[in-house]
């Protein structure tokens, strides 16, 4: 044949292959073979076509390789570009390519032995199941260490804990050697070096052990982290030997007769001057297996929780559009919702690990500060979703070093104050009937509204005349608007104005609420609060010209129905109604959204809205058409920046709604003269 | 890989559409689906060029229409009028998105070799946007680069206010 008939015939091969057909194979073998006879006198194209046959027949022998047909088409239609007549440096760069194609092992090695020289281990990792696993449980057991630390760090004396803490170090370290994650590897062996200086009392517990300590174990978490996503070579950039060297010194450091060693059990430095508050209970092992039996623990693949509820999700969006009708669609409805709230258990956490970080985050901080801080936690087991953890963890941090920076005083002001010289940080979460409830409190000096106030109009935040009428509320609020900050000092660690608006941004998102207590001089706490199923909102749909619009249900008060006249306008530009001796402002909400009104509406009819900050508005619409579960989807990340909607529905009929975030509407209107 | 078994020596495939009676094309890769025309719901705060969103079974994806993307007048949507679903990598995120364009026509191979590079073709489209020229048996066709074209929208007008005071940016209205 000539050499056109054959690749005529082998592309016919290739695409009529599928995976299996080892008659298939045989024939494309055979038809390299013999298009390699058209190619003697050149040696780049043979060896290729040498190497793309050997591949053919590795493939029929094995039957692996299931990226074989993409790989022989690229391989072919590579080796069609090869033409003997074509520019010297051209020709070059193709067979470069062509020698080097086949190259590249699509397998690993078959001798276990060989060590490729060019392969770095450590990136061949991240594709392996067991690594994976591995992932998982080191960051598990990294969390518990890190706990274990600063529990030592106040109970120096508790030899489980550093028994504990050297069997968690000396399983990674054997893990790292059979993953063969040599990095790591190293830096575990010097962590576990230290640690059997402790275990075995040749050394004291001295603040400096621990923060060595601590100290390595975030660089391991670096390390995890930079591995997981492929970028090994940048490991090369962190302080890998300084920390093993610095670990070294620590482990040959006094043996247990020096006098000073003593001294640095007793003085814990000026971070915790006493130990932690006995309310929280320390774990014991004996309690935690006794639970495990009761309730076996299994591991399941965070993909396929999010798969279930996203097609719980799904399931109930398609009965919304069956329409009402039949009780057994109301039990089916009502069934289906119970599943969709098992099915995001099966994705909650608990907030242990979260309140974790706050722990170490006072620690290191006040420590920094010089200030005397201990930390209360309450209801660290509750069980929240992973995804909304996951999304708090940066507004809790933020709080945290707020109350810390600004929010407690230094010691000497405290007494000075009648204060008990160690200040408290108190972290709480509970569940309050369909909401989740976080706060954040501390005892230190509280918010001062008319600095805020102040401040706010340096900023140009506010203007004068609005600041007579605002409530304590509303200057608290202030706080949260970008851009301002009360501190004269911008410390790096908090206070450039930007962190509180990021934080109510951040809790917004996940649609929740933060509200400020605070008292002069005595306390401030930060409430946030979220609803408990994300994914689900009740809602009351409405119709403003032919959009429909969905305003949340934990935003409204209550429906109305006003007459045109029963509307007064106030400074010429506000439409207001009083309900029960209150005025309250209304906004039409066809002005906001440019909706073009195709016919005057007879009666007015809306809903009374709340704000986070409790201001109260009046919505005008259309119609109100239902009061319907309806079931959120993102409008995807090209509309973040909308103002005014949160997300997206799909209605029966297939309609699609969108979902209204009341703040923003209101700010949305004022900034339309 | 529907299209690699189809794929003899002929070269990539592309999707030709029409805009405006000018033909153009886009990779086939990229393209999901094919609808015709559906209930667009509009999003307010976005440019003219973003019609919407659309329930895509379930799945609420935004629309883009070409021709004013490209700066040609608004035509009312016909029989012909399609959208073309295509897939888009946002954030490491792959996302849908669609695009409206007058109809479509054929799906046809380019092979590498007929595919040129022109400085400037016509000031309607920006250069970025286009990959190429390609000469095929039907006459010249206009290649784009859809990723470019949809990665650079902004999909939302963001409101520029000076801190404290009222600013006059008006809320789009409905298309």
């Amino acid at each position: 044949m000539t050499k056109e008939e054959l690749y005529a015939k082998i592309a016919l091969t290739i695409s009529n292959y599928q995976p299996g057909d080892l008659m298939g194979l045989a024939s494309l073998s055979r038809l390299v073979g013999e298009l390699n006879h058209h190619f003697a006198e050149f040696p780049v194209p043979k060896r290729f076509l040498e190497a793309l046959k050997a591949f053919i027949d590795q493939t029929i022998t094995s039957r692996s390789a299931n990226d074989f047909e993409e790989t022989v088409t690229r391989a072919f239609d590579m080796f069609q570009v090869w033409r003997e007549d074509l520019e010297p440096p051209r020709l070059a760069t193709i067979e470069t390519n062509l020698a080097d194609f086949f190259k590249k092992p699509s397998r690993p090695p078959t001798n276990p032995d060989a060590e490729p020289t060019n392969r770095d281990p450590d990136h061949e990792l991240v594709t392996n199941e067991t690594f994976q696993l591995f992932l998982t449980e080191a960051e598990e057991r990294y969390n518990q260490a890190q706990a274990l630390l600063l529990e030592l760090e106040s109970h120096p004396g508790a030899t489980e804990t550093i028994v504990t803490l050297f069997r968690i170090f000396h399983t990674i370290k054997g893990e790292c050697g059979f993953l063969r994650i040599s990095t790591l590897g190293e830096l575990t062996h010097a962590i576990e070096t230290l640690l059997d200086g402790l275990r075995s009392a040749r050394l004291a517990v001295t603040v400096e052990i621990i923060n060595g300590l601590l100290g390595s174990l975030d660089l391991s978490r670096e390390i995890l982290a930079l591995i997981v996503q492929g970028q090994t070579e940048a490991i090369a950039d962190l302080p890998l030997e300084p920390t093993i060297r610095a670990l070294g010194k620590l482990a040959q450091a006094a043996t247990s007769t020096d006098p000073f060693a003593t001294e640095a059990m007793e003085d814990q430095g000026p971070a915790l001057a006493n130990a932690e508050p006995t309310d929280r209970p320390i774990e014991s092992p004996g309690k935690e297996t006794a639970i495990t039996k009761a309730d076996q623990v299994v591991k399941v693949r965070l993909s396929k929780i999010n798969f279930l509820v996203d097609m719980v999700g799904e399931l109930l969006i398609a009965l919304g559009q069956v329409g009402d009708g039949s009780p057994a669609l109301a039990q089916i409805r009502k069934i289906t919702r119970t599943i969709q709230y098992g099915a995001m258990e099966l994705r909650t956490e608990k907030v242990k690990h979260l309140f974790g970080n706050v722990r170490r985050l006072v620690r290191d901080l006040a420590q920094k500060l010089n200030k005397s801080v201990r930390v209360e936690v309450f209801g660290e087991d509750l069980e929240i979703d992973r995804n909304l953890i996951e999304q708090l963890e940066e507004p809790l941090m933020h709080l945290v070093r707020n109350s810390l920076d600004h929010g407690l005083e230094s010691q000497a002001d405290r007494i000075a104050a009648g204060k008990d010289p160690v200040g408290t940080l108190t972290v709480r979460a509970e569940r309050r009937g369909n909401h989740i409830v976080i706060m954040v409190g501390d005892d230190g000096r509280g918010l001062d509204p008319t600095r805020i106030l102040a401040k706010a109009m340096a900023q140009n935040l506010v203007t004068a005349d609005s600041a007579k009428t605002m409530s304590q509320e509303q200057i608290y609020n202030l706080i949260f608007v970008s851009g301002f900050s009360t501190s004269e000092n911008v410390s790096h660690i908090s206070g450039r104005g930007v962190g509180m608006d990021i934080v109510r941004h951040i809790v917004q998102g996940a649609r929740g609420r933060i509200t400020i207590r605070t008292e002069l001089g005595r306390s401030t706490q930060f409430q946030l609060s979220f609803p408990l199923s994300t994914a689900i909102i009740e809602g009351m749909i409405t119709r403003v010209g032919p959009s429909y619009l969905i305003v949340p249900i934990t935003s409204i008060i209550e429906s109305i129905k006003v007459d045109q006249t029963k509307i007064a306008t106030v400074n010429a530009a506000v439409e207001v109604i009083t309900l029960r001796d209150e005025v309250i402002p209304l906004v039409r909400l066809q002005e906001v959204f440019g909706v073009v009104a195709s016919e005057p509406p007879a009666m007015t009819i809306g809903v009374i809205v709340e704000l986070s900050d409790h201001r109260k508005f009046g919505l005008l619409v259309d119609e109100i058409v239902a009061k319907r579960e309806v079931v959120i989807k993102t409008l995807g990340p090209k509309f973040r920046d909308l103002r005014g909607i949160s997300s997206g529905t799909v209605l029966a009929g297939g309609a699609i709604g969108l979902v209204l975030d009341v703040d923003q509407v209101i700010e949305l209107s004022q900034k339309s003269a | 890989m529907e299209i690699t078994k189809r794929k003899l020596m002929v070269g990539p495939r592309y999707l030709t559409f029409l805009l405006e009676f000018e033909a153009y094309c886009m990779e086939i890769l990229r393209v999901k689906e094919l609808r015709g025309m559906s209930a667009i719901t509009p999003i307010p705060q976005t440019p003219n060029y973003i019609r919407g969103v659309i329930n895509l079974r379930g799945q609420i994806i935004p629309i883009v229409d070409l021709r004013l993307k490209f700066g040609l007048p608004f035509r009312e949507y016909t029989k012909r009028t399609s959208i073309i679903v295509v897939e888009l990598d946002v954030e490491g995120e792959p996302m849908l998105m669609g695009l409206v364009v007058d109809s479509i026509q054929e799906v046809i191979s380019i092979p590498d070799d007929k595919m040129n590079s022109v400085p400037y073709i016509n000031a309607r489209v920006k250069s970025e946007f286009i990959r190429g020229v390609a000469t095929t048996d039907d006459g010249i066709k206009i290649v784009l680069d859809v990723v470019k074209i949809l990665s650079s929208e902004d999909f939302v007008i963001v409101q520029q206010t000076t801190a404290g005071s009222t600013s006059e940016a008006e809320p789009q209205g409905v298309k």
